[in-house]
């Protein structure tokens, strides 16, 4: 489970790579899922730590990640609920890669990917501790971020 | 009320309708669920040890989840974390500064604390907090970019 730097700076280069003007939308995106993080804090001291556990797995799921966009795009005025919702379920899949490449730390509550069809975690798992991963993918992605390259250019984009 | 208004209010109570029936079944699945857990890869010696994460049993689920916050530590360590110590329950320190706190059961070292030597305060924090101030300064800068040129659209990588 990488931490919300290597999130966000996913986020910046997914929002470099594509043409659109949501940046700070897809940034939102990819961290969007790590809010459970405040339901966690509110809910442990009254409910327990399993059960806190328990009340905030879907919101870190792809699913409840999903809800949860749509929630947040329809606080948008009408004109850009589409394209809210587009650049936030962009840096929501980036959350949900960078999770899923990792081996858990946190728990396996992260890798929920079907839930709630299944209850069985999911994960591609590339390696064990996350520290290597985590620096490693700050460098690559800040690279491709000051590179500045334009992967998918827009139509009026020379 | 405006549909696209509606339909966030539907995904955010369905979302919600999620968290509960997961507070409600996720206790009955814990069982089948590996956990976290740190595992000494070889038994005959403690030094130079690769400490990693692997799946456990759901009986010691309640020490991982006691781990879960306190494992931040370990985050900034590049690598390995080495256990020097060696049989026994209690502290044990790592050679990149690190302090390990567990017990050896049937050979696995169920750590209950992994601290960074010197540090009141877990350095995942720093990590967490940069990412959220990165968040936060490019949310301003789309927003002050936005109010300067209100009629001008705003592109990621313009």
């Amino acid at each position: 489970m990488p931490n919300l730097l290597a999130h966000v700076f996913l986020g910046l280069v997914l929002s470099r790579l594509s043409s659109g003007n949501g940046k700070s939308m897809i940034v939102f995106g990819s961290i969007l899922p790590d809010i459970k993080i405040f339901v966690y804090a509110i809910a442990t001291p009254t409910l327990g730590l399993a059960e806190a556990n328990a009340l905030i797995l879907p919101i870190h799921s792809p699913l409840g990640s999903l809800l949860l966009c749509a929630f947040f795009a329809s606080l948008l005025p009408e004109k850009g609920f589409t394209e809210a919702l587009f650049f936030l379920a962009l840096g929501v899949s980036g959350h949900y890669l960078l999770d899923a490449a990792m081996f858990p730390v946190n728990g396996i509550e992260h890798y929920l990917l079907l839930y709630p069809l299944s209850w069985e975690p999911y994960g591609i798992e590339t390696g064990h501790l996350t520290d290597y991963f985590t620096i490693l993918g700050l460098i690559v992605l800040t690279t491709a971020y000051l590179k500045k390259k334009r992967v998918f250019p827009s139509a009026d984009s020379p | 009320m405006e549909s696209y208004r509606a339909l966030g209010l539907l995904c955010f109570g369905t979302l919600a309708a999620l968290c509960v029936h997961s507070f409600m079944e996720a206790p009955k699945h814990w069982g089948d669920m590996p956990a976290t857990e740190y595992v000494i890869e070889n038994q005959s010696s403690f030094e130079n040890q690769r400490i990693y994460l692997d799946g456990m049993a759901s009986d010691v689920r309640e020490t991982a989840e006691a781990t879960f916050f306190r494992l931040s530590p370990v985050h900034p360590v590049f690598g390995s974390v080495t256990v020097k110590a060696a049989n026994g329950s209690g502290v044990r320190e790592g050679a990149a500064g690190v302090n390990v706190y567990g017990t050896f059961r049937d050979g696995m070292l169920v750590a209950e604390e992994v601290r960074l030597a010197g540090l009141p305060f877990s350095a995942g924090v720093l990590f967490n907090a940069a990412g959220f101030l990165v968040f936060v300064l490019v949310s301003l800068e789309e927003w002050r970019l936005k109010k300067a040129f209100p009629y001008v659209e705003v592109r990621s990588n313009a």
